[in-house]
């Protein structure tokens, strides 16, 4: 096999690899953007019942909130972290 | 010299990373929104622990003379703030009820209706119950807010409401 074969397997495993991180990048996105839009859902739900004067649902919407964020950074440390 | 071309300065980033760069930058965006929605809801829920309210202190105040009110018969009154209109009825000889005039659908004013024994709302036809405030018929969404009442000697006394 020549210089020139070795280059072209080189460059298709690398085009390869990169379809993968591709894929893992696309479902972390889906992930953090269904994680966000429940982040929305509860904001709004706290929101509603802090000016309705109902406290019942504003602390644990802010917890879930904050498990949410929390999901979302590691799957985005999962994307950003080198291997 | 330098090692590589000054154009690679101003794109250092490979067509074939691009997109994936791109991607993984939104991602990161939409991370910092998840923070930011996270800290506005922990905001918003520290401002509701803050400001929780405690049980209200009404203050007591004299709104009739027994003598003076009719058996199905009513009279406004302003309880507990000066703008906050209230609607005493004399039920029968020893009941007194007293509802804020404000109606729960739009707060229009609800007045008494004697040959019903209902209270009624003109502005869109609601209707509620003289005897709890219940809603009745029409689109109101819960009930009266009611004043309690206590009847010292001749006199009737407002010191509180509940709803």
């Amino acid at each position: 096999m020549g210089y020139r074969e070795d280059r072209i397997v080189v460059r298709s495993m690398a085009s390869l690899h990169r379809a993968q991180q591709m894929t893992s990048v696309y479902a972390v996105m889906l992930c953090v953007l269904i994680l966000l839009f429940l982040q929305f859902l509860m904001l709004a739900a706290a929101l509603e019942g802090y000016l309705a004067g109902k406290q019942l649902f504003v602390l644990p919407t802010a917890i879930a909130s904050g498990i949410c964020c929390a999901l979302a950074c590691k799957l985005i440390g999962y994307v950003l972290t080198p291997r | 010299m330098p090692d590589s071309p000054a154009w690679k300065k101003d794109f250092p980033i490979a067509w074939t990373d691009d997109h994936f760069v791109t991607r993984r930058e939104f991602t990161k965006s939409l991370v910092l929104v998840s923070c930011a929605t996270f800290v506005a809801n922990a905001a918003v829920s520290t401002l509701g622990v803050l400001q929780e309210p405690g049980q209200p202190i009404f203050p007591e105040l004299q709104i009739a003379n027994v003598g003076t009110l009719a058996i199905g018969s009513s009279r406004v009154f302003y309880y507990p703030g000066p703008r906050d209109a209230c609607l005493l009825v004399r039920v029968d000889s020893e009941r007194f009820v007293a509802y804020s005039q404000s109606c729960t659908h739009l707060g229009c004013p609800v007045h008494f209706q004697a040959e019903t024994r209902k209270l009624y709302c003109p502005c869109h036809e609601g209707f509620f119950s003289v005897e709890d405030g219940r809603v009745l018929a029409g689109p109101p969404p819960r009930p009266l807010t009611r004043i309690l009442i206590e009847k010292k000697g001749e006199e009737l006394w407002a010191t509180g409401k509940i709803g």
